[in-house]
């Protein structure tokens, strides 16, 4: 293998350095301080030049060195660089010491050039691909969550699905809150709904994760930054290390993971039913239909109980195959990687997810002056779904089947399996798994990202560089239902399909100049750029009913009933920008930046606009030595960044309807702006007795000129039209704490806390107050109102609650005629024990029953991991915690209109106590929301845990350079009071109110709102998951 | 040297930068959609407009939203929450809940809305036409009249249902546009529709077969057309007795005389289409819009007016052979609640119109039944019961139902009852408001049930008016003088 490498890396290669003619020896042996245990694989290099070598299994070296140079540098990843004058010696031995905090990182993202974080002067957090892969992560940056304060990561359950990721507040009301991501330069596609296609990327290519929160730090990527930036560097071949002319470094991995997913605790559910039975248990249908006891109580046993949950919900297993090679010498590297991954997700019938990945990334440096560099990637995967949209209907059948129903039995209409209609007594009720028999929901998705960049150096204090990157993704998603699919409604029978072809093309072409240089004390850098960027998607939809054969299902052998539809976006940008940074004596570090966005989604009256950031940092601990304290810095930093509007927002539109007649749609708006996040930040860092460092920083934000779309008065025809029309403000506070806590001998635990406060505000509202987010609208838009409020009705607990409106809406006359019952709500003492006792609605003095009930966003989150090494072996563990905040139950809501509700059944209480159906249905309150199934969803989880061992040295087989075997857990342990599977949700779909199946046309959505934190609400989604998995890992 | 290095450095830079993208790159055209310049560029273009218009009409007056006013007239029945549907049902009778977060909201926002989509598209078209934008041909008579019935049709739809709207002129601004009351938008209404006959009438043309889905409307159906609704929509506006009687019936006699002759209905386009009747397909599918128990106890007077709290009711006996076609008898409750009322609950749904969910079935535009009560009732109010009138409500009473037809010699009072019992029975469920006006312009809605509908909210909001309702017991809700129950 080696052979082969080498090989191709000498057809690559072509020159040779000469070395210049040799004047001196010098040897020597590089040694740890810690231990006094050599060290093989340093790097040794002549100060500005490339002359080097690396120490070899026992610490030594031997260079011969030209005639001119005087300091030697030693590097080496973990240790504190030395340099170290030669004056004349022949042997040079060197100890070097562990660089405990803070490896010096270099960042990347959002800066002039790569800096160090030392002299940042706005927040970039770095996470590295180790960390990443301590913990199982299909999804490439579900990894992140917990690791820094400002970040929340959910990952839905739903195999397949990418993480859900908001960095500090909430920026925008209506639009996607995901960041800007970019892997190695290449900024990836948000698609048409806002989803970049994360689940994309696998997680052990990962070199490094950079994130930057928010305006003031992201502003280098102008209009589309708003929500943040997160950039995935993969990994390049040479792990890190400079190589010396002649040197070689070949490294493979291999990796194999497996682990089961399962569902945490199953909900309890109602065992007893309230209608009126026989005297053997039978029900008493002698009225045609059930009809309720008496006493309406939900007393009397089901004669059967089927677990539905448990038939549905089986383990879920995953696996992943991975294999890399990385070849690198002093001008060129190379990596090359494949990945296979496969989650079966947690329903049985559905295959679940299936992905393949292969990477290829290449660096080249012929010249000194030149380098070129190679970064791409294809994907393939394979998703067996439960659709969307209906995934509440497997769900909600979860929830709906009664106890007795027997979902295995076969149907009476045609002898097939699984009895569609199971509930005998309410045919819509459906069976989940003839639902998932006879209808198959496949997504098949192609995705090639690729980048090639060049890096011409004229001078030594001027770099030009071109890039060029290319996103390109096939999307084919079939929702298919076979002929003779059984279902009381119609339109079904003779089957239909649906089938989407999406195509999405986005490219960027770049040109900068970079100039550095150092006047004195002052370091100066400065980067002209220019960007262009082009976007273009296409969906086509074919839709279908009436398969004439059964088994023949291509478009071509059928009916006229079928339609099709397809659209096109087109989106190009011009960028401009000049970024300077000034660095005096190291300790004073100022930052400047400004940009000119041009962008075809800005109004034709608004197609340009500037952005800039401003930013300072004063590293006092270079003036002011305080014992203990390493490093002192005090930051702050301003900065404008956007967020475009979707592509349809500026034009006037009308619709098509069936025939070709068109019908008006929205008003156009030459003057649609992008809006416009201006954050200051300020913060400070703190590093001290060499082993820990603290960080805290303070952000506001306000988001200007919220694009909204805005009703109109009707008179005009058109409905709506997007305007600029609301303000948000919010405010952060991010903390931080790492270090080593212990450290001795074989013994060394490394801990960190995170913590964070995020507040969030609609300061300014040109419009009335609206509702937003899932279930028609659950969440109120109101000027002055904090976001992620919802509104509903209120039941009154308290007898003080009693004023006059109230008492009158109830049917009472006096206070006098209410009293609190046993379940601590008040109602009217004379229905205590009664088929009509029912808690009652608080009306305020304007005779107004909506109210706030809720509000989903937290007190704080906080967060604290461990390492803890012991030799070889290591232990990691992530806790999570999120405290005071509310998840609105619809879940238990909709349990409660069903009846199957585990409050229902009222079976064991003491016959006082015992409430009759309809008090349970009360509360349902007609599906209008209400404070009754407002939750505390605050939580302690064991997010993360892994143990690993590492053998470095096997007797036998030495050529093996790292073995790690390792099990790891996520969500082993969950402390939360909330009642539902867990108290983590996003909602990764549309929100739609039928039971069954729906047309596939609604699964498209391009509702932006689905798939963020703001509006988080729990309606019968994919369970959270809990893993574990066992791994094993060779390095050589 | 190195100045020339430098230089074609900065050349290559700066010309590579320039090559790359024009300003004119960030001009993207919608590709997806049209806007009005596109829409209404040529002849063919604005036919389109025109038929567009006609179809969404249509559509708004076929929605869920037809039923809630079929509850409030108690056609039909239900404790169905789903788009508060319940709630105009409930008895004693709630207010509209007229605020931009009640469930509720949608249904009148689609009349608000639909109806003004329509009738602006029609105007738009007018407009080209008038000022000479677009060159209509031939044609221009054709659509001219086409585009006067849509507006008749659509200010005719907002001043029966809602309290005020605006009237849409061909000069009109919108920044100078003022709310009118109700008796204003049926002139305008009328109007529109006189002028569509009066073009008609001098004009021979035929328009698309997209106007009215699957019909061929020539001048002669398009004027008799006109005539019909300017019939039923004179008349419809009424919102109590004394303006019932205080309408101009030989008017509506000379219209409703030069009206249809056969029934118009189109072709059903399916749920994806606006050619569909969505309210109707809901109360056929049956498990929760049932028809009111005031409806049986027409056909057969031993019925309950309020369905019993235990059981179920007794089976329908008429001698209408309409309670065993119409009608359908339903062995369970379906998905009402009993612990929202027993008393709303029945067993019957209404078929006459068949499956149109599945694109079945038949959806009327204007039934010819429906003309010759209008002349039957307006021949009876301008000049007292005949053997004629008789004659036009035997046409259903006998053919279909089987009853002993009328002669002509019976009182007024009793040739009206049978012919409001014909219009109930045979025009239940279609075009919006229809059974509600005819209860409300005799008095008999109960007690606080709605006599129109506010401006929605969220109109209000963007006209920054403050917002407004009709509550039982106040001006704008029925009294109850001659309350059915």
């Amino acid at each position: 293998m080696r052979k082969v490498l080498m090989f191709m890396l000498i057809l690559l290669v072509g020159s040779v350095q000469l070395a210049n003619a040799q004047a001196r020896r010098v040897t020597g042996v590089v040694t740890s301080q810690d231990d006094g245990m050599p060290i093989p694989g340093v790097t040794v290099l002549l100060k500005g030049t490339t002359v080097g070598i690396v120490t070899d299994m026992d610490g030594k070296y031997t260079l011969d060195l030209p005639a001119d140079g005087n300091v030697l540098v030693f590097t080496f990843v973990g240790m504190q660089p030395q340099e170290v004058e030669i004056n004349n010696r022949t042997t040079l031995n060197v100890e070097m010491k562990p660089d405990v905090v803070n490896v010096d990182e270099v960042v990347v993202t959002g800066v002039v050039s790569g800096t160090s974080r030392k002299k940042l002067a706005f927040t970039v957090e770095k996470t590295s691909g180790e960390e990443l892969n301590r913990v199982p992560a299909s999804s490439a940056v579900s990894a992140l969550q917990g690791k820094m304060a400002g970040a929340k990561v959910l990952t839905p359950g739903a195999p397949g699905q990418s993480a859900i990721i908001q960095l500090r507040g909430a920026t925008s009301i209506l639009g996607s809150q995901s960041p800007l991501i970019i892997v190695d330069g290449i900024i990836l596609d948000e698609g048409r709904e806002g989803d970049t296609g994360l689940s994309d990327i696998n997680a052990e290519d990962i070199e490094s994760i950079e994130v930057v929160k928010g305006a003031a730090a992201a502003s280098l990527y102008g209009s589309r930054a708003a929500n943040g930036v997160i950039q995935i560097i993969t990994k390049r071949g040479n792990e890190g290390f400079r190589l010396g002319a002649g040197e070689s470094r070949t490294s493979v991995t291999i990796r194999n993971e497996i682990g089961l997913n399962y569902v945490g605790d199953m909900l309890p559910y109602a065992k007893s039913h309230p209608f009126r039975v026989q005297s053997n248990g039978d029900y008493d249908l002698s009225n045609g239909a059930r009809v309720l006891d008496d006493d309406q109580i939900a007393d009397n046993p089901y004669l059967k109980d089927y677990n539905h949950q448990d038939e549905i919900f089986k383990d879920g297993f995953t696996y992943t195959n991975f294999a890399s090679v990385g070849h690198a010498t002093q001008t060129a590297n190379i990596y090359l990687s494949y990945q296979n991954f496969r989650d079966r997700g947690l329903i049985e019938i559905i295959d679940g997810y299936q992905r393949q990945n292969v990477r290829l990334n290449a660096d080249f440096r012929p010249t000194d002056k030149l380098k070129f560099a190679l970064s791409t990637m294809y994907m393939n995967s394979t998703n067996s779904k439960t659709p969307e949209n209906v995934q509440r209907s497997v769900f909600n059948s979860a929830y709906a089947l009664e106890p007795d129903n027997n979902i295995f039995d076969d149907n009476e209409e045609d002898g097939t399996a699984y009895n569609y209609d199971p509930n005998p007594f309410d045919s819509s009720i459906r069976n989940p798994y003839y639902n998932l028999t006879n209808r198959t929901t496949t997504e098949d998705r192609n995705r090639y990202l690729g980048n090639i960049s060049v890096t011409y150096k004229p001078y030594d204090w001027l770099d030009l560089s071109m890039h060029y990157s290319l996103d390109k993704y096939d999307n084919k998603f079939i929702d298919m239902f076979v002929k003779g699919y059984l279902n009381s409604d119609q339109g079904y029978e003779g089957g239909r399909k649906d089938d989407w072809t999406t195509i999405g093309n986005s490219s960027n072409f770049s040109t900068s100049a970079f100039m550095h240089k150092k006047f004195g004390d002052i370091t100066a850098k400065l980067k002209f750029s220019y960007l262009f960027e082009k976007t273009e998607r296409e969906r086509v939809q074919v839709h279908v009913r009436d398969f004439a054969t059964y088994d023949v299902t291509s478009f071509g052998a059928l009916s006229t009933n079928h339609r099709i539809r397809s659209d096109k976006e087109k989106i190009t940008s011009i960028n401009y920008f000049a970024i300077g940074s000034i660095d005096y004596k190291d300790k004073i570090i100022m930052d400047a930046l400004i940009r000119r966005d041009g962008s075809s989604l800005f109004g034709s009256d608004q197609r340009w606009h500037n952005y800039y950031r401003l930013s300072g940092a004063y590293r006092l601990s270079q003036d002011l030595k305080i014992r203990g304290i390493d490093e002192f810095k005090l930051r702050a930093s301003y900065g404008i960044a956007g967020l475009r509007p979707p592509f349809e927002a500026q034009y006037e539109t009308y619709d098509f309807a069936d025939g070709g007649a068109v019908v008006k749609d929205k008003i156009g708006n030459r003057d649609l702006k992008p809006a416009r996040a201006a954050e200051f930040e300020a913060g400070v860092n703190i590093d001290f007795l060499k082993r820990f460092s603290f960080s805290f920083t303070y952000a506001n934000t306000k988001v200007e000129d919220q694009f909204l779309n805005v009703p109109v008065t009707a008179a005009t025809g058109f409905l709506r039209q997007w305007q600029n029309a609301a303000t948000i403000n919010g405010d952060v506070f991010e903390l931080s704490l790492q270090g080593t806590v212990f450290k001795r001998g074989d013994w060394s635990i490394n801990s960190g806390i995170t913590w964070d406060k995020v507040t969030n505000k609609v300061d300014k509202l040109d419009v009335a107050s609206f509702l937003v987010g899932p279930n028609d609208g659950s969440f109120i838009i109101r000027e002055g109102a904090d976001f992620g409020t919802i509104i509903g009705n209120r039941f009154v607990r308290d007898v003080k609650d009693l004023n006059a409106n109230t008492i009158s809406q109830a049917g009472g006359s006096s206070a006098a005629d209410f009293s609190v019952n046993s379940d601590g709500f008040v109602v009217l003492t004379n229905t205590i024990g009664t088929t009509s006792e029912a808690a009652i609605q608080y009306y305020d003095d304007e005779n107004n029953n909506i109210f706030d009930i809720a509000n989903v966003n937290p007190d704080f989150n906080m967060s604290f991991h461990s390492t803890i090494n012991w030799k070889d072996l290591s232990l990691y563990f992530l806790w999570d915690m999120t405290q005071g905040s509310d998840l609105y139950n619809y879940t238990k809501q909709r349990r409660y209109f069903l009846g199957t509700h585990a409050d229902i059944d009222q079976m064991g209480k003491p016959a006082d106590e015992k409430k009759p159906s309809n008090y349970y249905q009360n509360f349902y309150n007609q599906n209008v929301l209400a404070d009754y199934f407002v939750e505390d969803a605050s939580f302690i989880k064991l997010r993360e845990l892994s143990v690993y061992y590492t053998f470095k040295k096997i007797k036998g087989l030495e050529w093996i350079k790292e073995l790690k075997i390792g099990a790891m857990g996520r969500n082993l342990l969950v402390f939360t009071d909330y009642s539902g599977y867990d108290p983590e949700v996003a909602i990764p779909g549309n929100a739609q109110e039928n039971f069954d199946v729906q047309d596939a046309e609604d699964v498209g959505g391009g509702d932006l709102t689905k798939g963020t934190q703001t509006y988080r609400f729990d309606d019968r989604g994919y369970p959270y998951t809990r893993s574990i998995l066992g791994s094993i890992q060779i390095k050589f | 040297m190195k100045t020339l290095r430098y230089t074609m450095c900065m050349g290559l830079l700066l010309s590579l930068m320039l090559f790359s993208g024009c300003e004119d790159e960030l001009n993207v055209i919608n590709e997806n959609q049209p806007d009005t310049e596109r829409v209404l560029k040529t002849a063919e273009d604005a036919k389109s407009v025109v038929d567009g218009s006609m179809a969404a009409w249509f559509e708004g007056t076929n929605g869920y939203n037809v039923l809630i006013f079929n509850l409030a007239a108690d056609q039909i029945t239900t404790t169905n929450a789903w788009r508060s549907f319940w709630n105009f049902a409930k008895e004693p009778r709630v207010a509209f809940d007229n605020t931009t977060i009640s469930r509720e909201k949608i249904h009148l926002e689609d009349i608000w809305e639909d109806m003004y989509g329509a009738i602006t598209s029609a105007n738009d078209v007018l407009k080209v036409i008038s000022s000479g934008k677009t060159d209509m041909g031939d044609d221009q008579a054709a659509y001219e009249a086409a585009a006067y019935f849509v507006k008749g049709l659509g200010h005719a739809i907002l001043a029966t249902c809602i309290d005020q709207a605006f009237i849409i002129e061909i000069d009109s601004e919108v920044e100078d546009l003022e709310l009118k009351p109700y008796a204003e938008v049926i002139e305008a209404a009328m109007t529109n529709f006189d002028k569509a006959i009066q073009l008609c009438g001098s004009n021979t043309f035929t328009l698309n077969a997209a106007f009215i889905n699957g019909i061929t409307v020539d001048n002669v159906l398009l004027g008799q057309l006109a005539n019909s609704m300017a019939a039923r929509y004179s008349v419809a506006v009424a919102r109590t007795a004394s303006e019932n009687n205080a309408v101009n019936w030989s008017k509506v006699l000379s219209y409703a005389q030069n009206g249809i002759e056969a029934d118009i209905m189109p072709v059903n386009g399916g749920e994806n289409s606006l050619w569909f009747a969505a309210g109707t397909g809901f109360a056929w599918f049956g498990p929760d819009m049932r028809v009111d128990q005031r409806i049986l106890n027409m056909l057969d007077p031993n019925q309950p007016l309020m369905h019993p709290l235990e059981g179920a009711a007794p089976l329908v006996e008429s001698d209408d052979s309409r309670a065993e076609t119409y009608l359908q008898w339903q062995d369970n409750f379906g998905w009402l609640k009993p612990e929202r009322g027993r008393e709303l609950f029945s067993s019957y749904t209404y078929v006459k119109y068949g499956n149109t969910d599945e694109g079945d079935g038949v959806i009327p535009l204007f039934e010819h039944y429906e003309n010759d009560l209008l002349k039957a009732e307006a021949m009876i109010r301008t000049s007292g019961p005949d053997a004629d009138a008789a004659a036009l409500i035997n046409k259903s009473r006998v053919a279909n139902g089987n009853l002993a037809a009328l002669t002509g010699d019976e009182s007024q009072e009793d040739m009206l009852e049978a012919l409001f019992y014909e219009r109930e029975l045979e025009l239940m469920l279609t075009t919006l408001g229809l059974g509600w006006s005819d209860m409300r312009r005799r008095d008999m809605l109960q007690a606080g049930t709605m006599l129109h509908l506010p401006i929605p909210a969220k109109e209000l909001g963007v006209l920054q008016m403050p917002l407004y309702t009709f509550t039982p017991g106040q001006e704008g809700t029925a009294s109850g003088a001659n309350a059915w129950k």
